[in-house]
């Protein structure tokens, strides 16, 4: 249901884009493919030697098994650090997509006072970067922390979530209101007057309609959560994947390949939500409408 | 299957106001059709109607029962908008079915009556396409055909048939009127096109600035304009509207001589100012002035063909004025005639108010 692009490019063109777009990202699919190399193998291909590498498992065993230092017989819980992980990033998203698609629609279809301010608050915010507003967001923590070690750590989650997605809520609301903006009046009307109640409409008419949208900061958020580093370590009080790469990346005694397993699963919905999402965030609906 | 009682509505956007102080009945069955300018409130009105606006001030009844806070939901009227507003995301059988799956149809019913709308706007072979895989026109038909399929008590039309061609167009309004008669559907329609109002309206209702001018037949909105502004928007080309200064005995266009039987100096009350207003096809050109009509020396100024018919402009000093004739009449730029008028064909305006002096 996409529309198609004005049929004028050449071919030739696009050819000599597609080399360019390849070239580009040469570097980088080096480097997975390093990475993921490196995982499967007793050693880390990084100099490029073959010469001694050999294919193995183990790594990915020891990694599930929670042997990250192979001398120590300190076992860590990878499992739950996965759970960890996916917690915070489902959180994000679910937060971030809430608030956006509501203060997205409000801010696109209501005319309320203030409502200007608040998106030139909202573009401010986000050029803004976390790590600068972490001391302030420190101090609420603070404010706000239980003294019960139990009750700490639920709320360690909760407020990681919360304020993690913080970050992302001024560019959902941007986003959605933009696709709001697009969809028209009437469709809306129309279906009202088809007998549709306002619950339906928002249902049937205008959730299809933004699905897009609502899907991409869905991901978005996703990813912000899943990669964050500096909130979930200033903040949380257990470990996600990606505090516990950094910590074993600092320990003297790092055994690298097994860091690679690791970085190579932390990867994996990145790579797969960008492959499976690429052509839904490029789907626009048009017609149907005159303008 | 109902009747539609506008009382005193006025509806403001902020300080635009859309529409100012509208009264008016439709009859049950009846086939109104609204027309005028653009940005004169017919899409407000239509908005009012369907409930998707609310009035700042005044009431709505359907059927004797005040309906001015029901939602749009709770009315039964269907709805063509302006700008189709078709679901992008749904196919065009979707589209119609739309309606009928939230009364909960059973599916035998629904494929029936969408089938039944489709066949009659010939647009069958669409039911599987999406909204932006069809024409203009086709879109607009599937609109029309939603509204349809819930057979709903009241019909809106909001300019539905602008995007059609000139034989389409005269072929769905034909079909539409057809339909409305044998449905007996209230239906209110929305054009700027004044040939197709006076074509198939019931009765038209002439509306400016927010206001409605006059109602009524076409006939009498044709021959018996209340005002100005409905003889000059309507007919094609519109009424010729001429201002007359009068000293008690002489009148003068452009300080031209005006002959005209006493008759009409009686009509016009010693007003020192009036408006003149006659149909094209009602002024005559000649080498003379005849008896019983108001005359004028006039210029040619330019002849353009219709086929069966020319329009003539003719110029007096700088009034320019369109006469319809029969092509086989012969005229030249520049020549000097007669512009004649029967007393029977003349209408006649105020020149302050803009509206009717007497009706004959
Ligand atoms: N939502 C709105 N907010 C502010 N002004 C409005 C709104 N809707 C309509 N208007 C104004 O009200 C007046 C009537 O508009 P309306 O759309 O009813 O005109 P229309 O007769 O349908 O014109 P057209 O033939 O161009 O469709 C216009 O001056 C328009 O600018
Ligand atoms: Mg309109």
């Amino acid at each position: 249901m996409s529309l198609s692009d004005v049929e004028v490019r050449s071919k030739a063109r696009q050819t000599f884009y597609s080399i360019i777009l390849i070239a580009l990202s040469v570097p980088v699919i080096m480097a997975f493919s390093v990475l993921v190399l490196s995982s499967f193998a007793n050693q880390m291909v990084t100099n490029f030697d073959f010469s001694k590498v050999k294919f193995t498992l183990r790594n990915w065993q020891l990694l599930f098994q929670g042997r990250i230092a192979i001398t120590g017989g300190l076992r860590e819980n990878t499992f739950l650090y996965l759970l960890n992980t996916a917690v915070v990033a489902f959180g994000v998203a679910i937060v971030t997509t809430l608030v956006g698609t509501l203060s997205g629609y409000a801010i696109s279809r209501i005319k309320f006072k203030g409502r200007k301010f608040i998106l030139l608050m909202m573009l401010m915010l986000h050029a803004l970067p976390g790590s600068i507003l972490i001391v302030g967001v420190y101090f609420l923590y603070r404010l706000w922390m239980p003294t019960n070690l139990n009750a700490l750590k639920y709320f360690s989650f909760f407020y990681v979530i919360v304020a993690r997605a913080a970050l992302e809520i001024p560019l959902s609301v941007w986003l959605m209101k933009g696709f709001f903006d697009l969809l028209p009046w009437e469709i809306e009307w129309s279906a009202l007057v088809d007998g549709a109640s306002r619950l339906k409409t928002w249902a049937k008419i205008m959730m299809p309609l933004i699905k897009p949208g609502v899907v991409a900061i869905l991901i978005f958020g996703f990813l912000a959560g899943w990669q964050d580093i500096i909130y979930v370590r200033t903040f949380l009080i257990d470990k996600t994947l990606a505090t516990f790469i950094e910590s074993n990346l600092e320990a003297e005694m790092a055994y690298m390949p097994l860091l690679a397993a690791a970085a190579t699963l932390y990867l994996l919905p990145t790579i797969f939500f960008y492959i499976s999402s690429q052509q839904l965030l490029f789907k626009v609906y048009a017609g149907g409408i005159r303008r | 299957m109902a009747s539609i009682v506008l009382e005193n509505i006025t509806k403001r956007f902020g300080k635009v106001t859309a529409l100012d102080g509208v009264n008016l009945q439709i009859d049950d069955g009846e086939f109104i059709v609204l027309l005028g300018p653009s940005g004169s409130g017919k899409t407000t009105l239509m908005y009012l109607i369907a409930g998707i606006y609310r009035p700042t001030s005044g009431r709505i009844l359907f059927d004797g029962k005040d309906v001015t806070n029901l939602s749009p939901k709770d009315r039964n009227v269907g709805l063509v908008f302006q700008n189709w507003a078709l679901y992008p995301h749904m196919k065009v059988f979707e589209n119609i079915a739309f309606p009928l799956t939230l009364k909960k149809m059973d599916k035998r019913t629904i494929q029936e009556r969408v089938h039944q709308v489709a066949s009659m706007l010939k647009i069958e072979a669409l039911l599987e396409r999406y909204p932006w895989q069809l024409s203009g026109g086709q879109q607009q038909r599937v609109a029309i055909a939603r509204a349809l399929v819930k057979q709903p008590q009241i019909l809106l039309f909001d300019e539905p048939l602008s995007n059609l061609d000139a034989l389409l167009r005269i072929g769905v309004r034909t079909e539409l009127k057809r339909l409305q008669k044998n449905l007996s559907i209230t239906s209110v329609y929305v054009t700027h096109d004044q040939a197709e109002a006076l074509a198939i309206a019931d009765r038209i209702a002439v509306i400016n600035n927010g206001k409605l001018i006059q109602v009524g037949t076409p006939e009498e909105i044709y021959y018996q304009p209340k005002h100005t502004f409905v003889a000059g928007f309507v007919g094609n080309p519109p009424a010729n509207l001429l201002t007359v200064e009068s000293d008690g005995t002489r009148l003068t266009i452009d300080g031209k001589s005006l002959e005209a039987p006493i008759e009409l100096l009686h009509r016009i009350s010693n007003k020192r100012r009036f408006v003149l207003g006659f149909r094209p096809e009602k002024g005559v050109l000649l080498d003379h002035i005849t008896e019983n009509t108001v005359g004028i020396e006039v210029q040619i100024y330019e002849v353009e063909s219709m086929g069966r018919e020319q329009i003539v402009t003719v110029s007096i000093e700088q009034t320019m004025v369109k006469v319809l004739r029969p092509s086989e009449e012969k005229f030249h730029v520049g020549q000097k005639l007669f512009l004649c008028v029967e007393m029977k064909d003349l209408m006649l305006f105020d020149f302050d108010t803009n509206e009717a002096l007497d009706l004959h």
